[in-house]
């Protein structure tokens, strides 16, 4: 008798498959665009896609949406780059100075479960009810998730590739140029997607306060009117600004990281 | 220019890794350090480079470094410590790039040709094989002119062909320009093969036990050498006891 030995070493890794990830949107959309043409969701409940499409081309039109998404793009670049350059400096600091790592440690751990959002009141005082204010918060938020990331991703890099440059006798400044930076970079970069989500998040944040324009300040708005329609058209900005940053993010990493195995 | 241990004992907390070992290694030859497990001898070879300070006793320098040597004491690892984001040129520029050097390009060049690397200046790391990788290191070893080499298990990641192979490279490095090296190794047969002389080291505590000299040229040495057997042999009957008892000594930890 002679059986077929059987195969047992399938799954569990990766596998790439193109298209699914938009098929599942497609069929989410198409569900409840179905559900709501035939009245088994109510208008109440969930809005028509396709009126929310229809308010999304007016808003096209009227040139609304770029009065709205230009005033939030330039907060998010401006808050997002400064949060995520000192996070990264104070990151690597930390990472290569004991003092730095003794004295700023206990204190990031300890603004790290603030809500930003709950300083935004503090923050106007501070900086302004104008920009200010909000770079500020957009900022600080950034801030504390690049922090972390960048440390540890500084502690993590190979141990043995820094005793190499030391036993070359190369400069102290080199070591950090050569060896630690790029050794961070798929931490730092793994910290970054991280953070400028939580970055969008916060744009929202600040803008419900004193702001005329910004996507923020236009979900608000439909928010408080009960506007179903605008308000979901307003969320797909969003969700459609995070999936460009995570693309981004994914092409750097790409380019810069092509030395990974 | 010579390196020499002077009565260094070495401590880890309570524990004696080195007791009282001299030893001078003198140029233009290939020392060979050999002991159990656990014996002490990388630990006796950051000591040579000045990447550990021995707890008592001292490393001493004899004779000044020759001319244009840019690193008189240089490591070859175990596990290549290349960059994995530069390629084989850039890991060698990396040791060079601090010199400020006018003649950068024609180093790189030489010592690629040196190592038969040329072919794959552009290559990165992961492209390579292990005994391509450790060639690369060989490379940046040669580029800053070292007066000792220091080798820590260099062939110990690879397979045996591959040992083979860059076994004959050495062995013809050397041939061509003879280099000073201390060659730390658990293999008996890369010793009695590279070396010109044979350090063996107790159990830990790490003692000299003994210190065997081959008088064989390099280049006459070769694989399966009836004589080079016969002491191979030699240094396992001096070790194998040492070495059941350290293995033991690992299982009562």
């Amino acid at each position: 008798m002679s059986d077929r030995v059987p195969f047992r070493g399938g799954g569990f890794a990766p596998v790439r498959v193109r298209g699914l990830g938009i098929a599942v949107f497609i069929l989410l959309i198409a569900f409840a665009e179905w559900g709501t043409q035939s009245g088994w969701i109510s208008a109440l409940t969930l809005p028509k896609p396709s009126d929310v499409l229809g308010t999304f081309v007016e808003l096209w039109n009227s040139g609304l949406l770029f009065k709205h998404l230009l005033p939030s793009l330039s907060r998010l670049a401006v808050g997002a780059t400064m949060g995520a350059i000192v996070g990264i400096s104070v990151g690597v600091m930390i990472g290569l100075f004991a003092y730095v790592r003794a004295g700023l440690v206990p204190l990031v751990a300890a603004i790290f479960p603030i809500p930003k959002i709950a300083l935004l009141p503090l923050f106007v005082i501070w900086f302004g009810i104008d920009e200010g204010s909000k770079y500020a918060l957009i900022a600080f938020g950034t801030f504390t998730p690049t922090v972390v990331a960048t440390y540890a991703a500084v502690d993590n890099v190979d141990r043995t590739l820094i005793r190499m440059g030391q036993s070359f006798g190369l400069s102290w400044w080199s070591i950090v140029r050569k060896i630690v930076l790029p050794g961070a970079m798929p931490g730092i970069l793994s910290g970054l997607r991280i953070s400028l989500t939580i970055a969008i998040i916060l744009l929202v944040a600040a803008e419900m306060l004193g702001a005329e324009y910004g996507v923020g300040a236009y979900i608000l708005e439909a928010g408080s009117l009960y506007d179903l329609e605008r308000l979901f058209a307003g969320v797909v900005i969003l969700s459609v600004l995070g999936v460009l940053l995570s693309w981004v993010i994914g092409m750097l990493e790409r380019r810069v990281l092509r030395w990974r195995v | 220019m010579d390196l020499m241990l002077n009565a260094v004992t070495h401590r880890y907390g309570e524990t004696d890794v080195l007791r009282d070992v001299s030893l001078d290694i003198p140029s233009g030859r290939i020392t060979c350090i050999v002991g159990p497990s656990g014996c002490g001898k990388s630990t006796l070879l950051r000591l040579l480079g000045g990447l550990e300070q021995p707890t008592e006793g001292a490393v001493l320098q004899v004779g000044s470094a020759p001319k244009g040597c840019l690193n008189a004491l240089t490591y070859i690892f175990q596990d290549f410590a290349l960059l994995p984001w530069r390629t084989v040129e850039g890991n060698v520029a990396l040791v060079l790039e601090d010199h400020g050097l006018s003649n950068q390009a024609a180093i790189i060049a030489d010592v690629l040709a040196r190592t038969r690397l040329t072919d794959f200046a552009g290559a990165l790391p992961k492209q390579l094989s292990g005994g391509m990788k450790q060639r690369v290191a060989i490379a940046r070893a040669l580029a800053v002119n070292p007066a000792v080499m220091l080798m820590d298990e260099p062939l110990s990641a690879l397979d045996s062909q591959t040992r083979e192979l860059l076994m004959d490279d050495l062995v013809g490095l050397w041939t061509r320009t003879p280099f000073t090296a201390v060659y730390v190794t658990h293999n008996l047969a890369e010793a009695v093969r590279l070396g010109h002389r044979i350090v063996v080291l107790s159990r830990r505590p790490g003692e000299v036990r003994e210190i065997v000299e081959i008088e064989t040229p390099l280049a006459e040495r070769a694989y399966g050498d009836a004589a080079l057997e016969a002491q191979q042999q030699h240094l396992w009957g001096l070790m194998r006891d040492e070495a059941a008892a350290a293995d033991a000594e690992l299982l009562n930890v």
